[in-house]
């Protein structure tokens, strides 16, 4: 669909407020039957759903995408409530109570009006992102009334009880309590209860300076520093017209590249470890490490933070001969581990048929990243919507039809490949020149959207500038808070035994999610 | 299974003998930074590190400058202050037994 073809249904014409980004303002009840007439009619895809309070008055903005561009839709609220569109589009449901608990604006017909990320005996009627409550108050939180873990419709009957488990996990698991309603090994049901360490990250961006702000962005989710603080940095670059030096733009994908690798060997390893191949998960983890030690090398951050800055990066590549060398005894080793692995019986029967997720529900929940593509949902924003130096270079997007953790495994080996290949064609085409443009005062009411494909996909920020021209409004839509959702339909129906291999072939990150 | 029990064979060690012999960390590696009393002017403002530490781990009064390598993210902004007078070092050893000891106090003259 393109700017054309909304204009033809909707009988008005998206202002382009830049390239890759088309704006629409509405009344907020047209939102209702405006959005879900492109998502099914149009074929668009939801992206997110948030609130930001402007001058007086508060506004909802649906992001979505509509292939070629991302379209936005605002609408300026008259009273502190608007119209749910969960009835028609599931994937609303989160974005739309984050709203009502955050800004304290009502969904009108939400069929689960109840609380999600403030934790229980936060006080009604305080809203966090809200210009009057101030970013340094501390609020007490009540003792908690009820016991016994929060379960929304669960699954009732003779010799059917529910399974907590979590928050508090073995390992170095993130605090997430999945609520299993089972009657002995086969899973029923499942609750998922999340955001035990929300940290009001959009509400931190608020005030800080953009020198410092991409350090924030990088700390909405660890493993994935360098795609949050890239489309952070886009986001800004795009708002303020900042043209950023080719050789950045290039230096950019090496690192992001980089990132990828890591994420996806180490969910590989984790995979073995699932599956009790010690020695797999040994050899896996310390191709891992080895990427890990190549970034502080390059980067001194093994996790590539204070890398990106906005206008261009803070660092240049010293000696790419390091890097190219490195790079090639990686991907060797990652072949020959590989090929053994798509050998091994043992692994393979505990990930085929594994988590299954249809392709109707990856895109009726808007799904993203590897996920997405394991189900068949072909969409991958570097090819679909271009971004840092993308554009110039040949690589496929990794699609598998299955939609189980197999489907998901072989998309994740797929994408280690291409992602060599990526940094070498990135590294051979580099340009001389500076890495970093001048970054010039924002002017207040810009705004725009920035996005980047991290390691579990689309990781969409939206940025705009306020009086005296600092961050008034940032929204942090990671691809983890979009993905949790469907991880209890692919586990209905399965075994508990599973659970191991369905958790982590969605590798999604906790901190990520709970923003 | 025979094929990672052979791997696991003919891998050799990747284990270090950390800490008996010291692990190096490549150069530029932003681990520790270190503030250099003999770099700070004495007649200007410290304000301008206190600014550009994003978690508050330098705070400036009128008579001194705290490092709190307790609440420090190793983003090397420091660094980048004109005068110079903090460094990130690669030394990444950092415990210490009482939270204490990782502040640095500078007092001014």
């Amino acid at each position: 669909m393109n700017a054309r073809a909304i204009e033809e249904r909707l009988g008005r014409a998206p202002e382009r407020a830049r390239s890759g980004e088309l704006w629409l303002r509405l009344r907020p009840e047209q939102l209702v039957y405006i959005v879900p007439d492109l998502v099914e009619g149009g074929g668009a895809r939801f992206v997110t759903e948030f609130a930001a309070e402007l001058s007086e008055r508060f506004a909802i903005y649906v992001i979505l995408d509509v292939g070629d561009d991302y379209l936005v839709l605002e609408a300026p609220l008259e009273a502190e409530r608007f119209s749910s569109l969960v009835v028609r589009l599931p994937a609303a449901e989160w974005p739309e109570r984050e709203i009502r608990d955050l800004f304290g604006l009502t969904p009108a017909a939400h069929p689960n009006p109840t609380r999600l990320v403030l934790p229980e005996g936060w006080p009604e009627g305080l809203y966090p992102m809200r210009k009057s409550f101030p970013r340094e108050r501390e609020v007490e939180l009540a003792p908690p009334e009820r016991s016994g873990p929060r379960m929304h419709e669960p699954v009732e009957g003779d010799g059917i009880f529910h399974m907590p488990y979590g928050p508090i996990r073995s390992g170095i698991f993130e605090s997430a309590q999945f609520v299993v309603d089972t009657p002995g090994e086969k899973i029923l049901g499942l609750h998922l209860n999340m955001f035990f360490k929300h940290r009001g990250m959009e509400k931190i961006f608020e005030g800080v300076s953009l020198e410092q702000a991409p350090l924030v962005a990088e700390r909405v989710s660890g493993t994935d520093s360098f795609a949050q603080s890239l489309a952070f940095c886009q986001a800004v670059e795009r708002a303020l017209e900042i043209e950023v030096p080719p050789r950045a733009l290039h230096l950019r994908i090496v690192f992001a590249e980089l990132e990828r690798i890591y994420n996806h060997v180490d969910h590989i390893a984790k995979h073995c470890e699932g599956a009790s191949l010690n020695v797999a998960n040994a050899r896996f983890s310390i191709l891992k490490e080895r990427v890990l030690r190549l970034n502080a090398a390059l980067t001194g951050s093994r996790y590539l933070r204070g890398v990106n800055q906005v206008g261009g990066l803070r660092q240049d590549l010293a000696d790419p001969g390091v890097l190219l060398d490195e790079l090639s005894s990686l991907e060797k080793d990652f072949g020959a581990e590989t090929r053994l692995l798509k050998r091994t019986d043992s692994f393979l029967d505990r990930i085929i048929t594994a988590g299954p997720l249809s392709r109707e529900d990856a895109v009726a929940y808007g799904a993203v990243g590897p996920i997405a593509r394991g189900s068949g949902v072909d969409l991958d924003s570097r090819r679909d919507h271009p971004y840092a130096a993308y554009p110039e270079l040949a690589f496929a997007v990794a699609t598998a039809a299955d939609g189980d953790a197999d489907a998901r495994f072989n998309v994740r080996t797929e994408e280690i490949h291409n992602a060599f290949d990526l940094i070498r064609q990135a590294v051979d085409r580099m340009p001389e020149g500076s890495i970093s443009a001048e970054v010039p005062v924002p002017e207040p009411g810009s705004r725009a959207l920035g996005w980047a494909e991290g390691a579990r996909g689309e990781e969409m920020y939206f940025v705009r500038f306020g009086e005296k021209g600092l961050l008034d409004r940032v929204k942090v839509r990671t691809a983890s808070f979009v993905n949790w959702p469907l991880f209890p339909r692919t586990i209905e129906g399965q075994i508990l035994t599973d659970f191991v291999f369905m958790e982590q072939s969605f590798a999604l990150s906790q901190g990520g999610c709970d923003g | 299974m025979l094929g990672w029990f052979y791997r696991g064979l003919t891998s050799r060690r990747v284990t270090t003998r950390y800490p008996i012999v010291p692990e190096s960390m490549p150069e530029g590696f932003r681990a520790r930074p270190v503030v250099h009393p003999e770099r700070l002017d004495p007649e200007a403002s410290w304000e301008p590190y206190a600014r550009a530490c994003l978690p508050g781990a330098i705070q400036v009064t009128e008579e001194e400058l705290t490092l709190d390598l307790g609440r420090c993210i190793c983003c090397g902004l420091c660094a980048q202050v004109p005068g110079g007078a903090f460094t990130m070092e690669p030394d990444f050893e950092l415990a210490v037994r009482n939270c204490q000891d990782l502040v640095t106090v500078v007092r001014r003259g």
